[in-house]
C-alpha cells in the first residue's frame, strides 16, 4: 500500500517538474541556455533526437552522481568534482556511441563532446543536484533533458523542413527539395529559425502573462 | 591551510582515480571493436573500387606521419595484375576525410572510396559528385590536376591532397614503365 502511494506521488511530483521544466523554464526558449549544440545539431531531426537523448543521459545520471556525493564533497572544490564526473560520463558515452552508433557519432561530431561544457548540465548539478536528494534529482536531470530535447527537436523540424522539403528520418516529403531553402540547414538558418522560434514563443507567453493578470484583476 | 590542501587535494585525487578507472574500462571494451570495423570498412572499399579481386594485402611500409597516405594495400586482380589501394587521411572541414584510392598499372586512378565522410550536406558533399569527382577517377597518374571547389575549400583541398599524394607514391614505388 505504502509503495503504491509512493508511486502515485512521484508520478504527480514528475509531472509538475516536467511542466515547469518545458514550459514555464525552458532551458532554450526560455533561459536561454546551451545555445550552442542548439543551433549547431538541429539541421536535422534524427541529429536533435540522438543529442536529446545523450543530453538526457548524461544529465540523469550526473544529477545522480552529484547529489549522492554532495554530502561527501566541500564547497571549496565542488566544481572540480562536478566538471570531472560530468567529463567521464561524456567521454564514456562518446566511446560507446562511437562504437555501437557511428553515424550519429559522425553526425553530432565536435557537439557530443562538448556536452562536457553544456550550461544545463552544470547548472543543474549546481542549482538543484547538489542541494536536493537523489530521486529528485534524477526526476529533475530527467524533465530537464525531455525539455532541452524537446525544443531541439521542434527547432530541428522547423529547419529541416524549410531547408530540405522534408523529414529524412520520417521518410515524409512536404514538398520538393529543389523549391527548398538551404540556407535553413545550414549555420545561418540556425540563427534566422532560433530567432523566428524564440520571437513566436515569447510573444505567447508574453499575452498568456497579459491574460492572465486580467483575470486576476 | 595545509591541513585543508591534503584534504581537498587528496579528495579530488581519488574521484580522479575513480573516473579515470571506468573511462579506461570502456575504452579497453570499445577499442577493439573500433579497429575491427576499421579493418571492415578498408576490404569494404576495396571491394567496391576492385569488385573481382583475388586478394588483398597490407603492405610493410614506412609512411610520415604527417603525409597523407596511412596505409598501402597490394590488390591481386582476377587476372593477375596488381592494383594499389590507399588509404590516406587528411584534415576536412568536419573532421578527418578518410578514403580509400585505387590505382592500377598503367597510372590509372580506378576509383576513390570514402570511408569516414563528415563534411557538410550541401556543400562539402560536392567532392563525391561527379564535377568534382570526373577530374581524376579514370585519369592517368602523371599529371594530376583537380580544381578546388570554391565554398568547399576545406573538402576539395583534402581530397586534393589525398589524391596527389597516392598517385606520386604510386608513380615511385610500383609504376611498371
Amino acid at each position: 500500500m505504502g509503495f503504491k502511494r509512493t508511486l502515485k506521488r512521484d508520478k504527480r511530483k514528475f509531472n509538475k517538474m516536467l511542466k515547469t521544466a518545458v514550459i514555464d523554464e525552458n532551458p532554450t526558449f526560455v533561459t536561454f541556455l546551451a545555445l550552442c549544440p542548439t543551433l549547431g545539431v538541429t539541421n536535422n531531426v534524427a541529429n536533435a533526437i540522438g543529442m536529446g537523448i545523450s543530453v538526457i543521459f548524461v544529465l540523469a545520471m550526473s544529477n545522480v552522481l552529484v547529489s549522492s556525493i554532495s554530502r561527501w564533497v566541500p564547497d571549496e572544490i565542488r566544481i572540480p568534482v562536478y566538471i570531472t564526473i560530468i567529463a567521464t560520463l561524456v567521454t564514456v558515452l562518446e566511446m560507446v556511441m562511437e562504437t555501437y552508433m557511428p553515424n550519429l557519432y559522425t553526425s553530432l561530431g565536435i557537439f557530443l563532446p562538448l556536452i562536457v561544457v553544456n550550461c544545463i548540465i552544470l547548472g543543474r548539478a549546481e542549482s538543484f543536484a547538489s542541494q536536493n536528494k537523489v530521486k529528485d534529482s534524477l526526476f529533475d536531470g530527467i524533465t530537464v533533458g525531455i525539455a532541452f530535447s524537446l525544443s531541439l527537436i521542434l527547432l530541428a523540424t522547423f529547419r529541416e523542413i524549410l531547408g530540405t522539403g522534408g523529414i529524412a528520418m520520417l521518410n515524409i516529403q512536404i514538398f520538393s527539395s529543389e523549391n527548398s531553402m538551404e540556407l535553413f540547414v545550414q549555420s545561418t538558418g540556425a540563427f534566422l529559425a532560433f530567432g523566428i522560434l524564440a520571437w513566436i514563443i515569447s510573444d505567447l507567453r508574453m499575452k498568456q502573462a497579459k491574460k492572465a493578470k486580467k483575470r486576476r484583476a | 591551510m595545509f591541513k585543508n590542501i591534503f584534504k581537498f587535494s587528496s579528495l579530488l585525487f581519488l574521484i580522479v582515480v575513480i573516473c579515470v578507472t571506468i573511462v579506461t574500462v570502456v575504452f579497453e571494451i570499445t577499442t577493439p571493436i573500433l579497429q575491427e570495423r576499421e579493418i571492415a570498412a578498408v576490404s569494404n572499399s576495396i571491394d567496391i573500387i576492385y569488385p573481382d579481386n583475388q586478394a588483398v594485402n597490407k603492405l610493410d611500409r614506412e609512411l610520415a606521419d604527417d603525409e597523407p597516405i596511412k596505409e598501402v594495400y597490394e590488390v591481386t586482380l582476377s587476372n593477375d595484375d596488381l592494383a594499389y589501394a590507399y588509404k590516406t587521411s587528411y584534415i576536412g572541414k568536419n573532421g578527418e576525410v578518410v578514403s580509400v584510392i585505387g590505382i592500377s598499372n598503367p597510372g590509372v586512378i580506378d576509383g576513390i572510396e570514402y570511408i569516414n565522410f563528415g563534411e557538410t550536406p550541401g556543400i562539402g558533399d560536392v567532392v563525391t559528385k561527379d564535377p568534382f569527382m570526373s577530374q581524376f577517377v579514370s585519369k592517368g597518374t602523371d599529371e594530376v590536376n583537380i580544381d578546388l571547389v570554391s565554398g568547399a575549400t576545406y573538402s576539395s583541398t583534402a581530397v586534393k591532397k589525398s589524391v596527389e599524394a597516392s598517385a606520386l607514391d604510386f608513380n615511385e614505388n610500383y609504376r611498371e614503365a
